[in-house]
């Protein structure tokens, strides 16, 4: 499911014009078998409630942060999720938070792909954690800040391969290289959320489950 | 004065709306057409006014037309093809349809946004979630919860800081980092604990108890809610049939040619101003039954 945006992207590469659309199409296609696949697993009241609050953090914490570019905590507590709570539910809370945070900051043909990248972020957070390899510090700032950069190239690709014609690979070396820094900023971000958060968060979410014995 | 708000699809069932903002954004971001996209950003401009109000389209057109300048720019600056020359900048030579690029996509980019932020203007949130379909269940309480989520837990971030503020017998003010952390994991705490109960309070009222409820309704399909949505997706067909006609004839480089004829622009022209001129139609008979 996650492979069809990319095979998308590298199909676009043989320069049609309408690319705009039809990555926007396939980015809302894998957003709906997602999200389907999330209601397909039919979550528990218990289990959805969780999720509905991290997305309303992330969201809130990205309000709140919106003063400095690109230090989002979206990413740290979408990965956060998908590593305690499952994969779907990560790939869910760093789509609703995309969505719901665009109210604030104005709704466009970008909030699919933010919701996605997130999405992403999160997803591959929890299959990480099934995998038990977040428990490890390292790997778990090596994925948080390359998701800062996997965001990057998915925003770019979709304004790239979308808005600039003739597309040569100068054009999006340029482009990449233009929107390096932002990306690096927000990996950087990223860990350092996860650092702060990692440790008294997960204490938390662990004392309320086993408080409420989910 | 109430900031202007859109009356021309209140009385008909949110699919219509969702079709028409649907269709008419796709078929924009599709059709890379420097007439077409014109048509298209005309349209949603006359639709943001009359909808929205000037104060409101001139306040999104402050952030909205730097953004097509930008985008103009960029594209002669990242990749230069093209016939005609208009000036070389050190090593890299601009050219006119290289330009003309850019201003196409970046007056696309604000189409777009233009017809989503009507889209939003018309379909609030409660109009969308009784568009959800009747099997899905978790997403739209999801979303629903989310939003009603956000507002509260900057509301109560307030208030921790308020509290822990007051709180100076416990010791020196903590640093900024710290204080961070302790109102974050406090909300955190909070917020989790008040949904499970929250959660544990809607399976006592017998949210998934197994046997099926009844639930009210706002939005009912009748039967002119489908004769409209019939007549809009005739017009998308014969619309997108006139777009892929136009784009193929269409070239940007290596100079810009393949117009087209004129009779192609018609359907497209027309879905771009349904939008408005249902609104112009709603406000005209409002004042007269005034």
């Amino acid at each position: 499911m996650l492979a069809v945006p990319v095979a998308m992207v590298v199909l676009a590469l043989a320069g049609v014009r309408a690319t705009a659309g039809l990555t926007l199409a396939v980015a809302l296609l894998a957003l709906v078998l997602l999200f389907a696949s999330f209601e397909a697993s039919r979550p528990a009241l218990r289990q959805l409630m969780p999720t509905a609050v991290l997305a309303a953090v992330a969201a809130a914490g990205r309000v709140l942060f919106a003063p400095l570019p690109d230090v989002k905590p979206v990413s740290a507590i979408a990965i956060l999720a998908g590593a305690v709570l499952g994969r779907r539910s990560g790939f869910v809370v760093g789509a609703l938070a995309a969505l719901l945070s665009n109210v604030f900051f104005g709704q466009g043909p970008w909030t699919p792909w933010q919701m996605y990248a997130w999405g992403l972020v999160g997803y591959v957070g929890g299959v990480l954690g099934e995998k038990n390899l977040l428990s490890r510090g390292p790997a778990l700032y090596a994925w948080g800040f390359a998701s800062g950069l996997v965001y990057g190239l998915i925003l770019n690709g979709y304004h790239v391969l979308g808005y600039v014609r003739p597309l040569t690979w100068e054009s999006v070396a340029l482009a990449c290289a233009a929107s390096l820094p932002l990306d690096v900023t927000h990996g950087a971000a990223t860990v350092a959320f996860l650092a702060a958060i990692w440790l008294p968060w997960g204490r938390a979410i662990r004392r309320v489950v086993a408080k409420y014995d989910l | 004065m109430a900031a202007a708000r859109p009356i021309a699809f209140e009385s008909c069932h949110a699919a219509v709306p969702t079709a028409l903002f649907a269709g008419v954004v796709a078929l924009s971001m599709l059709a890379v057409h420097p007439v077409l996209v014109a048509v298209s950003l005309a349209g949603a401009l006359a639709f943001s006014l009359l909808a929205r109000g000037a104060a409101a389209t001139v306040r999104g057109l402050a952030w909205q037309l730097p953004l097509l300048a930008l985008v103009c720019l960029a594209n002669p600056l990242f990749s230069a093809s093209g016939s005609t020359l208009l000036l070389k900048l050190g090593p890299r030579s601009v050219y006119l349809e290289s330009l003309a690029y850019g201003a196409t996509m970046g007056a696309l980019m604000v189409a777009v946004v233009l017809w989503f932020e009507g889209a939003a203007a018309v379909l609030s949130q409660d109009r969308l979630l009784a568009l959800a379909p009747r099997r899905a269940r978790a997403l739209p309480l999801l979303a629903g919860m989310v939003a009603q989520l956000v507002p509260q837990l900057l509301r109560r971030s307030r208030d921790v800081r308020a509290a822990l503020a007051a709180c100076t017998a416990a010791g020196p003010r903590p640093a900024a980092r710290d204080a961070l952390m302790r109102t974050s994991s406090l909300l955190l705490s909070w917020s989790l604990e008040e949904s499970l109960e929250r959660a544990d309070s809607m399976r006592a009222r017998g949210w998934e108890s197994g046997r099926p409820r009844t639930c009210y309704r706002p939005e009912r399909l009748r039967s002119r809610d489908v004769a409209a949505l019939c007549g809009i997706a005739a017009l998308l067909a014969a619309a997108a049939a006139c777009a892929w006609l136009l784009c193929a004839d269409w070239r940007f480089y290596p100079r810009m040619s393949g117009l087209g004829p004129w009779w192609a622009y018609v359907p497209p022209a027309l879905l771009a101003c349904l939008p408005a001129a249902a609104e112009l139609f709603a406000r005209l008979r409002e004042r007269g039954l005034g």
